[in-house]
């Protein structure tokens, strides 16, 4: 026997199929089906307008925070500029919503730093404490929305996706499965488009990849595993293999979609790889790389949505407290060696140092305007990228991008407000959500509230109208995004 | 405020030394106390959360991604590397608490894409060996990999079921695939990523039973090999043999002579020291620049060769280990290239060896730099996170989690005290003092070390440092139920590093925390208040003066170890 050795990509070659009444004869008749069903499919769809198009979620999440500038806008409702660590949205402001002095939902109130990078990472997307924990208690509301949407018969290829700039968060979140289980990010661009081909017929016609056919045989032969292990367990352990056999039928669900379905108009499957000039084992979350890892990623979140191979995703620009570094080219200063330990021309450094110099501004002012420009090629990207109906990606797709914290308007050299934590939203979400106007919490309680309630609706808008809460406080939806 | 700023620990409510003038300070508006790494949460931070499955096994426990790796090695003889597994929850600075590790969609997910590329990497050497071109060519094959992998032998249906694969045009158009096939499946499956521990008699009600023998070989093989049984095991545990203590502890002698048996001493130190992850990069640019590209992978390596050296002496191929427990905190001992010479200031004995002589008061993987990464921040001093690690992994002591605020003292300033003079004036006062008490003379004896393990002679204004304390080392409050505290507490004096770490490495306290986390090891759960089996393992190991041999037979052959508790 050989010895090899097995490195790189765990998650290479994401998807997994299998639904068990599903064999290779009779996909491959379902696909011969398919190719004759296929132009009136289309004509069909050509008819319909966007309402036909799927709902789709996108949850960006920054680590840190701005600190020094109370954002993202400063005005009325309807009348507001956009502060300029968030210019680069500017291109983007009428189709935005921009919430200001908003409490990082779930988290104590207080007046500032209640709990610092805890509360805020594991707090921002859960909208739950820790309670006493290192984790957080609820799911984030991307692998939450995943989840419901599986459970509610909204069957896609993959449940979710998480991508990212990191692959490891460790404690304090901010992706989370569900209470105490967090999730990493994804940040390798070829293995994430590794895990997206299988789902993606080929343009010569509708046809299945075989690996998904084979990963489909292996995850029925192991569920086939799970009664049979059951009945020797006790109590904890039937909970424990209970939540490993969800986790393999949800994957056999999502597989099995994607085997059965057929490609969607608008996708189309690369023929190469990722768009990046970075090379497959690359340090994708290094600071030099970072432009690429993101080129790349700005592809191939239009893809996975234009494919209908999920219809939520995460991107994770850096887990809690990241010392988040951008290429040298954008001349972000070096700070000194600050309390935390750390120092550099990064994030994290900057927000400890405790003097209000240019030197601060312009590295903060550095990475918020990455961040949001970032955001701004992605939201280009849905605009320019077709969608069946007629219209465009970003017709029929929320993005939220959150912090980890805000800012503290008494002392803004406070290096954790989770207070006045920058909220934005871009989309029309199919006409539900009336955008170009800014929100103002005033960093009052009920702002954390407002939260929660935007959670329950991006909730509903992904196509769960029964949700009716999200993490630990708060009921029904924010009715001001309908205007 | 100049360079670097070190966070205090302790519980003081805000504005309680408002009026101290502290370098960095003037820009918070508030100071409490902690004990943190800084920003940066280390998967060892405890929680202050109740004790997960205390008292009661959960019958099922995921493969720590050491183990995974462990037993993909002896199944499939490939290396995987452990970072390319799906991580465990760590939960108080454990990695086994099996009640806490659940296998989620992207876990599954991942398993079945590393079971798979596994599976096609060692297919075609499989069939090529095997001189096979037809799926009943690999009928034996398949049983022995299922035998081994799910650690018991397969029922006929599983036998047919996973066989049907390698007939399945689903699962590739060739053997080879149909091969890789099987094998990712199995690698996939809950019965290879759990190790199971089920009654004897089938039962799962409440209460205790006795585990099934392949249940009792399992547990033995993963506590001494981290992997599984062999044949010669499983053969045991369907006779039923494993029942009797003295066949466990002549199997333990096996096991012990084989050299599998460093992985589990490996896996133990880091259990034992909450050292799971290389954070040899993660510290600051500059601590990192006079060292090699491979130095973290020198260093984890490095680690490694130090606990078998001093629980089996590097040089022995195999024979049971000698060492103790204790050697493991006190060994001089060292091993490594370019990267651990440097950060050592050492020489190699003799030139060119792996055997290096360290300058410095350093013994013991305490000063090992794998160690010190691991619980210490990115650059600058991390007392209070050494002295917290101290408590809680060396003394099985927890120490409180920090509150959100804390006052910050600058490494080096004008006022012409020291460091350690300016940490203890913040931290002298109740409450702070209730931790930092304990703590900071722990945490101030690691204050020559930099975070990757350099010794430094002085602090930066060139003052000698000052690494002497007292140490109260035990508890003196009653923990079962005749009152009887673990250890009686005593305290330790100590003048510098080296007698402190000298010291720590003979303490009964020690070494009962260090049979306390070998319980736990061995258990995968944390031990009950009054519970008996730890109590008589914390002796039987503190009679043996913490000998590793002596320490794992006590395990083996208690009743409790053929023995599991469920809980209602």
């Amino acid at each position: 026997m050989t010895k090899g050795s097995i490195g790189g990509g765990a998650k290479g070659g994401r998807l997994v199929p299998g639904r068990s009444v599903l064999n290779r004869r009779r996909l491959l008749q379902q696909a011969g089906l398919w190719s004759m069903l296929w132009p009136l499919l289309r004509l069909e769809r050509a008819k319909g307008q966007a309402d036909l198009a799927p709902r789709r979620v996108l949850v960006f999440f920054s680590p840190n925070g701005p600190i020094m500038d109370r954002g993202p806008a400063v005005g009325t409702e309807t009348a507001f500029e956009l502060g300029e660590f968030w210019a680069p949205l500017e291109r983007h402001k009428a189709d935005g919503l921009f919430f200001a002095g908003m409490h990082q939902a779930g988290v104590p109130f207080g007046e500032h730093n209640e709990y610092g990078h805890q509360s805020g990472g594991t707090g921002a997307l859960t909208a739950r404490t820790t309670e006493g924990t290192n984790h957080a208690t609820g799911p984030s509301i991307d692998q939450f929305i995943g989840q419901e949407l599986q459970k509610a018969g909204i069957v896609t290829p993959q449940r979710s996706l998480l991508w990212g700039l990191h692959s490891e968060t460790g404690n304090w979140g901010p992706w989370y499965e569900g209470a105490g289980k967090s999730v990493n990010p994804e940040s390798n661009p070829y293995r994430a488009l590794e895990g997206l081909l299988p789902n993606i017929a080929p343009s010569t016609g509708p046809t299945v990849d075989p690996e998904l056919l084979r990963r489909g045989a292996v995850l029925e032969t192991v569920l086939a595993d799970c009664p049979e292990l059951r009945g020797a367990l006790g109590r904890e352990g039937k909970e424990l293999l209970d939540y490993h056999c969800d986790s393999l039928s949800s994957l056999q669900k999502s597989v099995g979609e994607a085997i059965a379905r057929p490609r969607a108009p608008t996708c189309e499957r690369p023929t190469g790889g990722p768009d990046t000039s970075l090379a497959e084992d690359a340090a994708f979350g290094n600071a030099e790389n970072v432009d690429q890892a993101m080129q790349a990623f700005r592809k191939l979140i239009p893809l996975a949505l234009a494919c209908d191979a999920t219809r939520v995703i995460g991107f994770s620009f850096g887990a809690t407290a990241a010392r988040f570094g951008i290429p040298s080219s954008y001349g972000v200063p070096s700070s000194v060696q600050v309390d935390s330990g750390d120092s550099g021309p990064q994030h994290h450094a900057w927000t400890h140092v405790y003097e209000a110099t240019s030197d601060k501004r312009q590295a903060l002012r550095s990475f918020m305007n990455w961040y949001s420009e970032q955001v701004a090629l992605v939201i280009d990207e849905l605009k320019a990228t077709p969608d069946v109906g007629g219209g465009t990606l970003f017709d029929s797709t929320v993005l939220l991008w959150t912090s980890e914290l805000g800012h503290h308007p008494g002392n803004p050299l406070e290096p954790h407000p989770n207070n006045h934590v920058p909220v934005l939203l871009f989309g029309k979400g199919q006409g539900t959500i009336a955008t170009g106007r800014m929100y103002d919490g005033a960093g009052e309680e009920s702002s954390a509230l407002a939260l929660h309630q935007m959670f329950v609706s991006l909730a509903r808008y992904a196509g769960l109208p029964n949700v009716d809460t999200f993490g630990n406080a708060g009921s029904g939806p924010l009715d001001w995004l309908e205007g | 405020m100049k360079a670097m700023d070190v966070l205090v620990t302790c519980c003081l409510p805000v504005g309680m030394v408002g009026g101290l003038v502290l370098g960095g300070v003037s820009a918070l508006g508030a100071i409490g106390c902690s004990a943190s790494l800084g920003d940066s949460p280390a998967p060892g931070d405890f929680e202050n959360a109740g004790e997960p499955g205390a008292g009661t096994e959960t019958g099922l426990r995921r493969l720590t991604r050491y183990e995974y790796a462990a037993t993909v090695s002896d199944l499939l003889g490939v290396e995987v590397d452990p970072d390319q597994v799906p991580r465990e929850q760590l939960v108080r600075g454990h990695s086994v608490i099996a009640a806490e590790q659940r296998v989620g969609y992207d876990d599954v997910d991942s398993f079945l894409a590393l079971g798979l590329q596994i599976g096609d990497e060692v297919a075609p050497a499989l069939l090529a060996n095997a001189s096979c071109t037809e799926p009943a060519c690999l009928g034996s094959f398949l049983d022995d990999l299922l035998t081994r992998a799910f650690r018991e032998t397969p029922s006929d249906a599983v036998r047919a079921r996973y066989a049907a694969l390698l007939e399945s045009e689903d699962a590739g158009a060739t053997l080879e695939a149909r091969l890789g096939a099987v094998i990712g499946a199995v690698l996939s499956s809950p019965r290879f990523l759990h190790r199971r521990e089920v009654s004897a008699d089938g039962s799962a009600s409440p209460g205790a039973h006795q585990l099934s023998g392949t249940s009792i070989a399992t547990r033995l093989s993963y506590l001494v090999w981290q992997g599984g049984p062999d044949a010669e095991l499983l053969a045991l545990a369907e006779r039923g043999e494993l029942t009797d203590a003295a066949t466990r502890q002549r199997e333990l002698e096996r096991l012990l002579a084989d050299p599998r048996a460093r992985r589990g001493a490996r896996g133990f130190a880091r259990e034992w020291l909450s050292a799971f992850d290389n954070r040899v990069t993660s510290k600051n640019t500059s601590l990192l620049a006079d060292l090699p590209d491979d130095a973290a992978a020198e260093i984890e390596e490095s680690f490694g060769l130090t606990v078998d050296d001093a629980l089996f002496g590097v040089a022995s191929a195999g024979g049971a280990p000698q060492g103790r427990l204790g050697d493991l905190l006190s060994t001089s001992r060292f091993f490594g290239g370019e990267a651990m010479t440097k950060l050592l200031g050492a020489e190699a004995v003799p030139a060119g060896s792996p055997l290096l002589q360290p300058a410095g008061p350093r013994q013991g993987l305490l000063t090992h730099p794998f160690v010190l990464a691991a619980h210490t921040k990115e650059s600058g001093a991390s007392p209070f996170p050494l002295g917290k690690f101290v408590f809680e992994s060396l003394l099985c002591e927890e120490i409180p989690p920090p509150p959100p605020n804390i006052p910050l003292v600058a490494e080096d300033d004008a006022s012409g005290l020291t460091l350690r003079q300016r940490l203890e004036a913040v931290t002298s006062e109740v409450p702070c003092s209730n931790c930092h008490d304990r703590i900071g003379p722990p945490g101030f004896a690691f204050l020559p070390f930099d975070p990757l393990g350099r010794y430094r002679e002085a602090d930066g204004a060139g003052a000698p440092w000052d690494t002497s304390g007292t140490l109260r080392i035990g508890q003196d409050q009653p923990s079962d139920d005749e009152g009887r505290p673990w250890v009686e507490s005593v305290d330790l004096s100590f003048t510098d590093t080296a007698e402190m770490l000298g010291a720590l490495a003979a303490a009964e306290a020690v070494q009962v925390c260090a049979a306390r986390r070998l319980f736990r090891f061995a258990y995968g759960r944390f031990e009950a208040e009054a519970e008996a089996a730890p109590r008589a393992l914390a002796q039987a190991v503190v009679e043996a003066e913490g000998a590793w041999a002596a320490a794992l037979g006590a395990v083996v052959t208690a009743p409790e170890f053929i023995q599991m508790r469920l809980a209602p």
